[in-house]
């Protein structure tokens, strides 16, 4: 049974842009009342609502609201309490860490920076939602990242924060499912977004792309795993983190780059 | 509210932010590294004063700035309406 989405509230947070505009995209195509949240704010929102009317889709809402302040996301939900019932979807894309060079950087302020706007609103925004609509939405999909398995150079704590976020994802699917709410959690490995080039460099998305472009996951990709989670046949996935990456992950191993060596030269730390 | 409210916002987050530092020697025409200030603690001296400010300035406007001076004079900007400039931390 597939979910009609038109009219339905949809509430993204970190939506401004990469994967959480996609999302919005997505599930704005389907006919879904958008709201969109961000902290910092695009330079021109024009260019959202132009991509939102390409679309056929509602004009979204944006909403100026940091996912780390309680306050701030109970507005964003009273606003969208003033035209809808219930909450359909909240999408957590939202997320803050601090790089770090080495473990003198470790900081249990940064470590709590990290887990306060990336994991813990997964459970403050379902919280709000509960106390604002009564019921906790009907479905909520948090964004993750490889990061909370494997190691990706100065990503420690936030790995942390991601790994924090899928632990809560299960707990809180197992509280809030025999509620009606349905609780998942995507995965995503390198997604070619303004964040990626935030924590691993300007030219890392191009590097990537030099030895397999492949790799790189679109957002939009990412963002119709999440729509599909919420669409109704996926309804029996629960508590579950979801890797989108198209299976890269799979095969992206010295295995690999042993066996294709004669396209990419190869210098030893001894070499180079 | 002047100039010299919103420069007093912003070093009073910067003081909140950096363990040890005096305010009344903050010198606007420094950055807010040159204080000791690391990523978070600009994160949240930026974020900070916005909010008590209740003004919202685009990301790319912030990745400009070279010094408290330019902070002050962007959050100014948003919150009187008034184009004073960024500094450019000579």
């Amino acid at each position: 049974m597939w979910n009609d989405f038109n009219g339905r509230a949809v509430l993204v947070t970190g939506g401004t842009r990469g994967i959480g505009l996609a999302t919005g995209l997505a599930f704005g195509r389907r006919g879904a009342d958008v709201t969109l949240t961000y902290k910092w704010g695009p330079d021109d929102e024009q260019p959202i609502l132009d991509a939102f009317a390409a679309a056929g889709a509602r004009t979204p809402h944006l909403v100026q609201a940091d996912a780390a302040h309680d306050d701030d996301i109970t507005e964003v939900l009273r606003g969208i309490r003033a035209r809808h019932e219930r909450l359909e979807v909240l999408v957590c894309n939202a997320a803050f860490g601090v790089p770090v060079s080495g473990v003198g950087d470790y900081s249990r302020r940064a470590f709590h920076a990290g887990l306060d706007a990336s994991a813990w609103p997964l459970v403050s925004h379902v919280q709000a939602a509960q106390a604002v609509f009564g019921r906790a939405p009907r479905y909520v999909v948090g964004v993750s990242s490889e990061g909370a398995e494997s190691m990706h150079v100065g990503y420690d704590l936030i790995g942390a924060a991601k790994a924090a976020l899928e632990t809560l994802c299960r707990y809180l699917h197992y509280r809030l499912h025999p509620h009606g709410t349905n609780v998942n959690v995507v995965r995503t490995r390198f997604v070619d977004t303004a964040s990626l080039a935030a924590t691993f460099g300007d030219g890392f998305a191009d590097f990537v792309r030099t030895y397999e472009p492949d790799v790189l996951t679109p957002p939009d990709a990412v963002a119709e795993a999440i729509v599909g989670l919420c669409a109704g046949p996926m309804d029996a996935i629960g508590g579950q983190v979801v890797t989108v990456d198209g299976g890269a992950g799979l095969y992206e191993n010295f295995s690999r780059l042993f066996q294709e060596r004669h396209l990419h030269p190869i210098r030893t730390k001894e070499t180079a | 509210m002047t100039r010299e409210d919103v420069l007093a916002v912003v070093v009073k987050h910067l003081a909140n932010a950096v363990d040890g530092l005096d305010a009344a020697t903050v010198d606007p025409t420094r950055s807010l590294k040159e204080y000791g200030a690391n990523s978070l603690d600009i994160v949240e001296v930026v974020s900070g004063a916005m909010r008590e400010l209740k003004v919202k300035v685009p990301r790319s406007e912030l990745n400009k700035l070279t010094n408290i001076d330019g902070l002050v004079g962007l959050l100014y900007e948003a919150k009187s309406g008034a184009p004073v400039g960024a500094g450019t931390g000579a």
